[in-house]
């Protein structure tokens, strides 16, 4: 698959538009669950996967292949994620500060079904887009696409320590809210 | 060392497998503290959890490839199109004006029958 793409990248940088056409027609669906884990939103996602690919198109000559293309375009989609939250956020009349409590309306109560770790990762996913679009970014980036410290700090416009700080706050959110998730259901169980 | 300076340290490295890692004295509090010892299991389990979240893909809707496509296709790639376009118009505009032409005949044909019959 990488060599596929890798090849389709070296041709697409030649000027064949079939190649990019079909270069985005295998990264498409990738980039755009990125952006919706980024944005959150169907919409929010969509905008920016079309800005990630018109990026791509104007600038895929200067891509020298330091790192391998999805690694670029995650980058990219990471950069406008960002910018498309960074407008976003100004234009917000009520923007939620990061230490609000996050309050999950359905939480799963079945001890059975929470045997079923598909549980735990409907949970870890609605905690996620319960989180500020800041603290998820940061957390999505590195626990999901592996980014370094130094490559979040990049795309997201932010410092190497406010990226750490970030990801700590994250984590612990999002182990608060899965251990409520766990305190009820035990609360749960010893009831019945 | 206090249960709250370790869990600091957990919540910043989760993802490592081994406790080998960590400074001493957090290690020594872990050896002996459940509570801790839990809370590890809790972040090491959501890290898992997060990265489990890799091989599976969010679908977009079925418009985006089109939409992408056609926001990045070259003007030349319309240009090439147009051609194909009109060749289309210009064979559909034949095909009714030859129809349109062989109906003429068919009535001029009918009427001069019809004229001569009258003729005779």
């Amino acid at each position: 698959m990488s060599k596929e793409i890798d090849n389709l990248v070296a041709k697409a940088k030649d000027g064949d538009h079939r190649a990019f056409e079909e270069l985005v027609r295998e990264t498409y669906v990738d980039t755009y669950t990125l952006a919706f884990r980024l944005t959150g939103d169907p919409e929010d996602a969509r905008d920016v996967v079309q800005e990630v690919y018109l990026r791509v198109h104007k600038s895929l000559r200067r891509f020298r292949g330091d790192s391998q293309f999805k690694t670029w375009l995650h980058r990219i989609t990471a950069n406008c994620a960002s910018t498309l939250l960074g407008r976003r956020h100004k234009h917000r009349h009520d923007p939620m500060p990061e230490d609000a409590p996050i309050a999950d309306n359905n939480p799963q109560l079945d001890p059975a079904a929470r045997a079923d770790t598909g549980v735990l990762r409907n949970q870890l996913t609605d905690a996620l887009r319960g989180l500020p679009p800041k603290l998820s970014a940061v957390v999505v980036l590195r626990d999901i696409y592996d980014f370094s410290h130094e490559a979040i700090a990049a795309e997201l416009g932010i410092s190497e320590s406010a990226a750490k700080v970030r990801l700590h706050r994250a984590r612990k959110r999002l182990r608060e809210i899965l251990h409520t998730h766990e305190d009820s259901e035990e609360a749960e169980a010893h009831a019945v | 060392m206090l249960c709250d300076d370790v869990l600091l340290h957990l919540a910043q490295t989760p993802d490592e497998a081994s406790n080998d890692f960590l400074p001493l004295p957090i290690r020594h509090h872990l050896a002996t503290c459940l509570s801790c010892q839990a809370e590890q299991v809790h972040y090491r389990r959501v890290h898992r959890e997060l990265q489990s979240l890799k091989t599976i893909t969010v679908l977009p809707d079925e418009r985006l490839l089109d939409d992408i496509l056609d926001s990045v296709r070259p003007p030349a790639t319309v240009i090439q199109l147009r051609p194909s376009r009109r060749r289309a118009y210009v064979s559909g505009i034949a095909a009714a004006a030859t129809a349109g032409a062989a109906g003429a005949i068919v009535l001029v044909s009918k009427l001069s029958s019809k004229g001569q019959r009258l003729a005779g």
